[in-house]
């Protein structure tokens, strides 16, 4: 496991703040997000549910469902999988399963080339940046981890290549990122998650 | 994290499909090598789940299974 020193913002202070970023997702972050994620997610849902929100409400977090014990076992030990996790003050404050073999890239220019997948990028409930969350604790942790898979992407040999397919809640996220949203398929994922692609240039003017 | 060095001998035709491949996937020969390993090592497991490997035709969806020795 390597470690690696990174900044994000404390925000209520708007200060950079050093944090861990570490090649893993380990039993350490797998607890957190057993013990504080999932306790801070429950009080959100009822917090909307109190509202009248439903699971089909357009607030309700679309990922509050994922398991990351079981997306962390699913790939254990296959050498075409990797994780990473941002740590701030001793708490996971997000994680991010990448797959670095299964796919490869569709943009004209690059498409049937190797490139990083994110499977899964998710921060912390406390950091959420909702209606119904109390202020977030810290910013740029999904930034830092974006980094990480267009770094990886690079010390691959792929050129900064990086895809995924998003979440509708996060699609501005990505596009903000410099990712091109190559839209939705209605063979893949039902037909709810777009798909979005980012180019070496691009990932050059992200770094 | 530690790495291992080997020497690969290959035939004339390997290296030939070798370095096709790297031309097309615009890789390195170890990058390509060790995407290579991945995907064998991933579709291995994969079918020692139970899962099976198949090729399907986009036009006639029809499908044709693939073998792992």
């Amino acid at each position: 496991m390597t470690s690696y020193s990174v900044f994000i913002i404390d925000a209520s202070s708007r200060q950079p703040v050093e944090a861990e970023l570490l090649d893993t997702i380990g039993e350490r972050q797998l607890l957190d997000w057993q013990f504080q994620w999932r306790r801070t997610l429950e009080t959100y849902l009822r917090r909307l549910a109190d509202n009248g929100v439903t699971r089909q409400g357009l607030n309700w977090p679309q990922s509050w469902h994922w398991d990351w014990r079981a997306k962390v076992d699913e790939v254990r030990g296959l050498l075409g999988h990797t994780g990473y996790s941002v740590i701030c003050r001793d708490v996971t404050q997000g994680m991010m399963r990448l797959d670095l073999v299964s796919r490869t890239a569709r943009l004209d220019g690059q498409a049937g080339k190797p490139l990083v997948y994110i499977d899964y990028l998710e921060i912390a409930p406390w950091n959420w940046h909702e209606s119904y969350a109390d202020p977030p604790l810290y910013r740029g942790i999904g930034q830092v981890l974006i980094r990480t898979a267009i770094q990886r992407s690079f010390d691959e040999g792929f050129h900064g290549r990086v895809g995924l397919h998003s979440l509708p809640q996060a699609v501005t996220f990505y596009e903000h990122c410099g990712f091109t949203n190559l839209g939705t398929n209605p063979n893949e994922y039902r037909g709810l998650l777009a798909y979005f692609e980012i180019t070496t240039e691009q990932a050059r003017a992200f770094l | 994290m530690s790495k291992k060095t080997m020497t690969l001998n290959l035939t004339e035709a390997e290296m030939s499909a070798l370095e096709a491949l790297c031309a097309k996937k615009d890789l390195s020969k170890i990058g390509l090598m060790r995407q290579a390993l991945r995907l064998y090592q991933m579709i291995d497991t994969r079918v020692e789940r139970g899962g099976k490997l198949y090729f399907e035709d986009d036009q006639t969806r029809e499908k044709s299974e693939i073998m792992m020795l």
